[in-house]
């Protein structure tokens, strides 16, 4: 009998093989990273503040409106249209397991405001976002989620490390993530493409 | 096994149902990449799952150019898995 349940991820395997809701995904965490480090070389007025927080949302929606069209026009021309139901599984596992880690990080200290405060905060985030990888990657046999699960257990001490406030550790820690999200869908990309010309002719039956 | 639905079973049209059970639908270039199938096959194949009202086929146009779009209907969907149920207790059997 053959693997069923492999055969009916498939669709969404596809989409992720594309590499393009990586590239979308890792391009939108570094804007909002980068508009945080901007606001912080501007002078502070409300006008001038709110200016790059604003540029960057609209980037961030051009983004995944050009992620759209990449899918339309160079994906599924090649590889085929499919839209993936959603696997309710293994979304509620990345829910519970988020809402556990940020539950333990409030309630494991008293008085939790000092918590958001603390240098900790964002480096206990890179720590669960890298178990998570980590977890999701090994249940998922994909190698490539638990390098990058590794990475951000790696990126935590460095986050801790820098000399600057927590909202800057923030913008650090959106940057540090996208950059390596939209370099492995870049290269997921390329591959993509390579690998699947243009048909000549119109395939459908 | 007399009761195996037969047009479930036979390998191709399963991996169809298979695929089309994780999609909301797919379009016959999807379905011809991932099964591996010649246009033929799979367009014999996808017209015996929609005579038995397992798959709903519906041909439109994308820009100028031809898009087949399938989907599971849920009947189909309830046969892939009462055949699913089905193998796993034979299977469990032997």
């Amino acid at each position: 009998m053959p693997d069923i349940d492999g055969i009916t991820r498939r669709p969404a395997e596809y989409l992720a093989e594309t590499g393009v809701p990586l590239l979308a995904g890792g391009l939108v965490w570094l804007l909002l990273g980068c508009s945080i480090l901007v606001q912080r070389i501007l002078p502070n007025t409300f006008a001038i503040q709110e200016a790059p927080k604003w540029a960057a949302i609209c980037c961030c929606v051009a983004v995944l409106w050009l992620a759209k069209v990449i899918k339309q026009r160079a994906v599924f021309p090649r590889g085929g249209y499919v839209e993936p139901r959603p696997h309710r599984r293994s979304q509620f596992f990345l829910w519970f397991m988020f809402f556990a880690a940020v539950s333990w990080g409030l309630l494991a200290v008293p008085g939790y405001l000092s918590v958001i405060e603390s240098r900790f905060l964002w480096p206990a985030f890179a720590i669960a976002a890298g178990v998570i990888s980590l977890v999701s990657g090994w249940r998922q046999k994909a190698p490539g989620m638990m390098w990058f699960g590794i990475y951000v257990l790696c990126l935590a001490p460095l986050l801790w490390w820098l000399p600057v406030d927590n909202y800057e550790r923030w913008a650090w820690s959106q940057i540090g993530v996208g950059i390596p999200i939209a370099i492995g869908g870049a290269i997921r990309f390329r591959r993509f493409l390579k690998a699947n010309p243009l048909p000549l002719e119109s395939p459908h039956g | 096994m007399d009761d195996v639905d037969r047009i479930i079973h036979e390998p191709a049209r399963l991996m169809i149902a298979a695929l089309l059970s994780g999609a909301k639908e797919a379009d016959f270039l999807f379905l011809l990449r991932e099964t591996g199938l010649t246009k033929g096959n799979l367009s014999s194949h996808l017209v015996k799952l929609e005579d038995a009202a397992y798959v709903e086929i519906e041909k439109t146009f994308r820009g100028k150019v031809p898009l087949t779009l399938v989907r599971l209907t849920p009947k189909g969907r309830s046969a892939l898995q009462s055949y699913r149920k089905r193998m796993n207790g034979l299977l469990r059997g032997l």
